[in-house]
């Protein structure tokens, strides 16, 4: 319990987790209390998946899959898309993966293959207080792409 | 000599008596109720996005790497996820029922272990919780109170080892000493901006610009918060201020439950308060919701 929360960020580096790293990976006891150390950033999330073809063409596909259908909001699911907007190198497999499934099924329904795939987090994101108070409105709209961009071939 | 020979020994019956003095088995049983119930919420809070976190065709990832104990190494139609997570339910209710005790509590650690590992990038907090107490209620002794098992395999002890309680106790406060250590240094923890910001958010039920202007507010329910993560390790720790710890756990997860949609961290938290529950509160409970008599055995004395 105590090993998996000793953080990587000291002058030990990892050398007080070693000797517990297998323990805790063959049975399963990562452990993150990372839980809102700062204030959240957005006020509603709207992913897609945006296509690019040779020629630079491109189409847009809502975010979830199997089916290329639209984000509904969960939490579980909003926090998904924002580690693949924005993934550390522990997420990045499961992010390449999830954009070379999206090529296929972007080919199944649409007949055409893309060149790349990305995905693109539309949101409302909050705003300061004194934005806020002034506008009356706790989000103001905004754009990011993925930092993953993946061919499709 | 014998001076270092007398204090090693105090140590070590203290040490040995705080982990392994004997315990009401209904203190098992409660935290196996409850855990059961909070795999059950899981189950049903993943069941609409199975297919895109579990199966080949969604959204993640099954690396190959996969240790070869987890199901869902094995496990990739969308029909296959389907029918496990039926299966997963079905050993929540057994794990509820105490039926098959030991395989269902197997069953559900390995399926919540996968799942955290095939979906690691839509795991939450609260999956982390319920691993863990997983984990430790397999290794639990056997409490065969308020179960089913209890009339097919006999009783078992009625007064178990108390050291899996005492592991679920030190991982509460590891979870809040980590979040307040980790929450103290922010700029808007301290400014007391933090709550107005959430309660404006896509985690607030009532995400309304007006947050901005309620600043005092803000700052009692930020700090407020931050103080009560703080205290209420100690206090569950401490005889005198046990049950102020209770209630200070049920202020700020109600709080939490009520007023955000992660109220499912609220839940997992539950077995974890379980574990700090007395034989004498469970008299009390006994005694103030005489219903509850029909169900239960006395206390072992």
């Amino acid at each position: 319990m105590v090993s998996a929360n000793l953080p990587f960020t000291t002058a030990f580096g990892s050398e007080l987790r070693r000797p517990f790293v297998h323990y805790i990976g063959y049975v399963g006891l990562w452990q993150n209390w990372v839980m809102f150390h700062t204030i959240p950033h957005f006020r509603a999330l709207r992913p897609m998946l945006v296509a690019r073809y040779p020629g630079g063409a491109q189409t847009e596909h809502g975010a979830m899959l199997p089916g290329l259908t639209r984000y509904k909001p969960r939490t579980r699911m909003g926090s998904l898309f924002f580690r693949y907007t924005w993934p550390t190198n522990d997420i990045l497999p499961y992010g390449r993966a999830y954009l070379q499934r999206a090529c296929g099924e972007v080919f199944k329904q649409t007949g055409k293959q893309p060149s790349t795939m990305t995905l693109r987090l539309d949101s409302l994101r909050l705003q300061s207080l004194a934005d806020a108070r002034r506008t009356l409105k706790p989000g103001k709209p905004a754009s990011d792409f993925s930092t993953m961009n993946v061919p499709c071939n | 000599m014998q001076l270092i020979r007398n204090a090693l020994t105090g140590a070590g019956k203290t040490v040995d008596n705080w982990f392994l003095e004997p315990i009401d088995a209904r203190v098992y049983a409660l935290v196996r109720i409850t855990y059961a119930v909070v795999v059950l919420a899981v189950v049903i809070e993943l069941w609409p996005v199975r297919a895109a976190l579990f199966s080949e065709d969604g959204m993640s990832f099954h690396r190959p790497d996969l240790l070869w104990y987890l199901p869902l190494k094995y496990v990739r139609s969308q029909a296959a996820v389907t029918a496990l997570m039926v299966g997963v339910g079905t050993a929540a209710v057994m794990m509820g029922l105490g039926l098959f005790t030991r395989f269902a509590a197997l069953a559900l650690y390995l399926w919540n272990f996968a799942y955290c590992a095939i979906g690691y990038p839509a795991e939450s907090g609260y999956d982390g919780v319920v691993r863990i107490v997983g984990f430790v209620l397999l290794l639990a002794p056997p409490a065969r109170v308020w179960a089913l098992d209890g009339r097919i395999f006999g009783k078992g002890h009625e007064s178990p080892p108390r050291y899996a309680l005492r592991c679920l106790q030190v991982q509460l406060g590891i979870i809040y000493v980590c979040t307040v250590w980790l929450k103290a240094p922010d700029s808007y923890w301290r400014s007391g901006e933090l709550m107005a910001y959430f309660m404006m958010s896509m985690y607030s039920r009532l995400p309304v610009a007006e947050w901005a202007f309620w600043g005092r507010t803000s700052v009692l329910m930020t700090w407020g918060s931050l103080l009560t993560e703080a205290m209420i390790p100690f206090a569950l720790f401490s005889t005198r201020f046990r049950r102020w710890g209770f209630l200070m756990g049920l202020a700020l997860h109600g709080g939490i439950a009520i007023s955000s949609t992660i109220g499912m961290f609220s839940l997992a938290m539950v077995p974890l308060y379980a574990a700090f529950v007395s034989s004498e509160d469970v008299d009390y409970l006994i005694s103030r919701y005489g219903w509850l008599k029909q169900l239960t055995p006395r206390a072992p004395k």
